[in-house]
């Protein structure tokens, strides 16, 4: 009796509905090795190109192709072990593909490790998350954006996010679509199907650059002005206006300031202005 | 031969007697579960760590090294894999449904624990 009494209490925290998930930031929750978020293609706000990210996103996005890698934490316990496989917990959640996983519906996906002899050495949970926003952002920055000013013949680079209900940045690579309303005003030189986009201004005039992804979208008023002593120069000099981002189909804009708990870094509170520098 | 007979009678009373096992959580999921000696739920897409003790009603304990296998019945809706170590299993909740996840120990069947897994949470 005492006994039942007992595995009971242990039992009530794993049926808490206050429980929070937090592992250990980038280790598995077996302790065993450390899973890492991997951006084989440019455009992920989560990493450069070929990096890992420096941190675990909180959440994926639906739909999102997610690249892992797992590595040992301690090498010399496993010295010459191959590195395990990676698999999925449930396919109707997570597909694994020859790259790597594909988000297919919301909720809690668990990733195993695997070693050659069927065994699991550790594990990790992902967290899919449906899209609610899209946003614009210059690089580096997580401020949203509803304009931008550039001279013509500037170039610039500007990231875009998939957020959930609670404004986290997701994670995965996503099928971005952007377009401008007039190439001659701004043209897109580069990644016009990724989360990161290299734009050109052309001839002085406004326009509009559209990104879309699925049913959302979001609108970024453009300004190109011709270039203070009257020439193209090439270098980057552009202003973008912070704003609200985009919600279901339609495009929103608005004004001033802008809070982004995404990544967990920091909260950036006023008017993203100013990209510059040198050729990007 | 007859006076080996009692020698083994003997010997195979001192062994464990098998009273059921003990299962407790080992790791954390990010969503509630319930897992007991009795039976298991779980959402799909949720994979839980348990660790497994065979019970013995006499003075013997189970050795680590004593056989000990869970199966499940339908791999389908619940996968239940080893891990490095032989008394720690990973519960893998596949699929909504319910199954049964068989136990053995000493290569004797042990009867199953029923399990559910439920449709994943958001």
């Amino acid at each position: 009796m005492r006994l039942r009494f007992l595995l009971l209490l242990a039992a009530l925290p794993a049926c808490s509905d206050d429980y929070e998930y937090k592992p250990d930031p980038g280790y598995g929750e077996l302790g065993v090795g450390v899973f890492l978020y991997e951006c084989p293609t440019s455009g992920d706000p989560y990493c450069a190109n070929g990096s890992p990210a420096a941190e675990f996103p909180q959440a994926f996005a639906l739909g999102g192709r997610i690249h892992l890698k797992y590595n040992w934490k301690d090498d010399s316990e496993h010295f010459s072990d191959p590195l395990p496989q990676l698999q999925s917990a449930s396919p109707t959640l997570l597909a694994r593909e020859s790259d790597g996983f594909t988000a297919l519906a919301t909720g809690y996906a668990a990733v195993l490790a695997v070693t050659g002899n069927s065994e699991i050495v550790d594990l990790r949970h992902l967290h899919i998350r449906e899209i609610d926003a899209l946003r614009v952002s210059n690089i580096g920055d997580t401020l949203p954006l509803s304009e931008l000013h550039l001279e013509a013949g500037a170039e610039t680079l500007l990231q875009a996010r998939a957020l959930d209900v609670d404004d986290v940045t997701l994670g995965g690579v996503l099928g971005h679509a952007w377009t401008t309303a007039d190439p001659d005003i701004l043209s897109i030189t580069a990644g016009a199907d990724s989360g990161q986009v290299r734009l050109q201004g052309g001839l002085a005039g406004d326009t509009t650059l559209t990104l879309t992804l699925g049913e959302l979208s979001v609108a970024i008023a453009v300004t190109i002005e011709p270039p203070e002593d009257g020439t193209s120069t090439g270098s980057t000099d552009s202003t973008s206006t912070g704003s609200t981002d985009s919600t279901g189909d339609t495009d929103a804009t608005g004004t001033g300031t802008g809070t982004d708990s995404s990544t967990g870094t920091s909260t950036d509170t006023g008017t993203s202005t100013g990209t510059t520098g040198g050729a990007l | 031969m007859t006076r080996l007979l009692p020698l083994a009678l003997l010997l195979a009373a001192c062994g464990p007697r098998y009273d059921g096992i003990n299962i407790e959580l080992h790791s954390e999921p990010p969503v509630p579960v319930h897992v007991s000696d009795n039976d298991f739920e779980l959402p799909a897409g949720i994979a839980v760590v348990i660790d497994v003790k065979p019970l013995s009603s006499n003075q013997f304990d189970y050795y680590e090294s004593d056989q000990l296998d869970l199966r499940s019945d339908n791999r389908q809706v619940l996968r239940v894999e080893p891990t490095e170590n032989s008394r720690r299993f990973v519960l893998i909740g596949v699929a909504p449904g319910e199954t049964c996840v068989q136990v053995e120990v000493d290569y004797h069947d042990r009867g199953c624990i029923p399990a559910v897994v439920t449709a994943p949470e958001p």
